[in-house]
């Protein structure tokens, strides 16, 4: 109960510069809103993987169980660039991974305390932990400041 | 004759006693109603005999007023408690059951559901807390018994008076929060009649039913100035030692990002060269976090002057699309 509690409580921010797919493809007979768009369009030069999610299903991911150490972006990365070209948010629900694609969706959970949260990779981690998470998601599993222990699953387009 | 002996009244009053100088106000207010806008007095005085001052309306308005601990917390310890488990999923399902409210008004007024429902979900938990002050109570308490804002609250009962004749309510029958701000929206009585749509198409402006609340949230925010698929904030950070005067620049969008840029901010992003920014700085455990903030954050505070405020609405809306994004899956 409480695990689920804190799995809809991580359904948290996101990226901040990312717009919403209906504005695109629900607007015909506006104009004005293209200044709009082209600011958003530079900000996030990578494919917004939220933008397309909804309109086409994402590529299909591993979702077998994977386990390892987790470790936290530090506070002061907030507003650095990931490797998918979205700025990280200390608030947004994100994470770098080695291998998963960007846009994926991942159920971390906290091994010590079992809390877990939903987060979207955005990010490839260079050192050689399975999982870098945002200031938002470590806090939410009680992640310590030098991390820990994590099992991770990415999730799947439901299919319809 | 009776607005000689209203004069009289006043004038006794006012001598007599400081505090009551108050109801002497009133009256004068009555009788400007009645010229300004051709009120029916006696009905005016009928109606406003029945009105009750309220000492919890006054010592709530001063308690906000006072700027408690949670204005001064971190902002990590802040919106922990406004976006919560509950309100992420309220706003879900308020979405779900508006759909073709919230598909109208994105369509219409370019506002993203997720921001009116994080709209709602902050003022009125999605309708559950629309209030349950009369809101005649309300207006009257705050007009001429705080002075601190008397002109202000005296603006909206005018407003208020005109908005019950105009939309056929008993002035004595709505409820509102202890400021007279009314529905699921908590639109203040000049918003009431200035922005609130009719979105059903029942014929009247209802911001008690959530479709017209819906609508009305939006047509808000796009008469503020919304602009379609702009984003709302961007985080960024700033050259060491620039922060402040970066946090000082404010939130209102005036500056290009090269502007910003040559001021020490470091954004990885890049914009329309007519787009305008604001900062947006908030304190953390380590120090200032920055965000570029778009006009669309701007907007926000236009419903309601805070930062604070728009960065949780910012917030628990990303949290909602989040949240939608994920039910996609399994």
């Amino acid at each position: 109960m409480f695990n689920k509690i804190l799995i809809m409580m991580a359904l948290l921010a996101l990226s901040a510069c990312a717009i919403d797919p209906a504005d695109e493809t629900s607007e015909t007979e506006v104009a004005a809103p293209l200044m709009g768009i082209s600011a958003v369009q530079a900000a996030a030069p990578v494919a917004d993987p939220d933008a397309s999610a909804p309109v086409v299903a994402p590529p299909p991911v591993d979702t077998r169980l994977q386990s390892g150490r987790a470790s936290r972006y530090k506070l002061q990365d907030h507003g650095i660039a990931t490797a998918s070209g979205e700025v990280y948010d200390m608030f947004d629900l994100t994470a770098a991974h080695s291998s998963l694609p960007f846009g994926s969706y991942v159920r971390v959970t906290n091994t010590v305390n079992q809390r877990s949260v939903v987060v979207r990779i955005n990010d490839r981690n260079e050192d050689n932990k399975l999982v870098r998470l945002s200031h938002r998601a470590a806090k939410l599993l009680g992640l310590p400041a030098v991390g820990g222990f994590v099992k991770l699953q990415a999730l799947q387009p439901k299919s319809k | 004759m009776k607005i000689l002996s209203i004069g009289l009244m006043a004038i006794a009053s006012f001598v007599s006693c400081h505090v009551k100088a108050e109801p002497a106000a009133l009256d004068q207010f009555i009788y400007d109603m009645a010229v300004r806008h051709g009120f029916d007095q006696r009905k005016l005085v009928g109606i406003f005999n029945q009105v009750e001052i309220k000492n919890n309306i006054l010592n709530l308005m001063k308690d906000q007023a006072a700027t408690p601990a949670s204005k001064k917390a971190l902002w990590t310890k802040y919106d922990q408690k406004a976006i919560s488990w509950q309100r992420v999923e309220g706003g879900m399902k308020f979405i779900q059951k508006y759909a073709k409210a919230f598909a109208k008004a994105q369509t219409k007024y370019g506002v993203p559901p997720e921001v009116i429902a994080a709209i709602i979900g902050i003022e009125t938990v999605y309708g559950h807390n629309v209030g349950s002050f009369r809101v005649l109570d309300a207006l009257t308490t705050l007009a001429f018994y705080y002075p601190a804002r008397a002109d202000y609250f005296r603006k909206e009962l005018e407003e208020f008076l005109l908005m019950t004749r105009e939309e056929n309510l008993n002035p004595l029958a709505p409820k509102g929060s202890f400021a007279g701000a009314m529905g699921i929206g908590q639109f203040m009585p000049s918003s009431y009649r200035e922005l609130a749509v009719d979105f059903d198409g029942d014929g009247q402006r209802d911001l008690w039913n959530p479709e017209d609340a819906i609508g009305s949230v939006a047509h808000y925010l796009h008469k503020n100035g919304w602009i379609r698929g702009e984003p709302i904030i961007v985080a960024a950070r700033a050259v060491r030692g620039y922060e402040n005067d970066l946090a000082a620049l404010g939130v209102q969008p005036l500056y290009s990002l090269p502007q910003l840029q040559a001021s020490g901010l470091l954004c990885s992003v890049t914009t329309a060269p007519n787009v305008k920014l604001g900062v947006l700085a908030f304190d953390t455990e380590w120090g200032k976090a920055l965000w570029a903030s778009f006009n669309n954050f701007y907007v926000i505070t236009r419903y309601n002057h805070s930062n604070r405020y728009a960065m949780g609405v910012t917030q628990l809306a990303e949290a909602i699309r989040h949240a939608r994004q994920v039910d996609s899956f399994n």
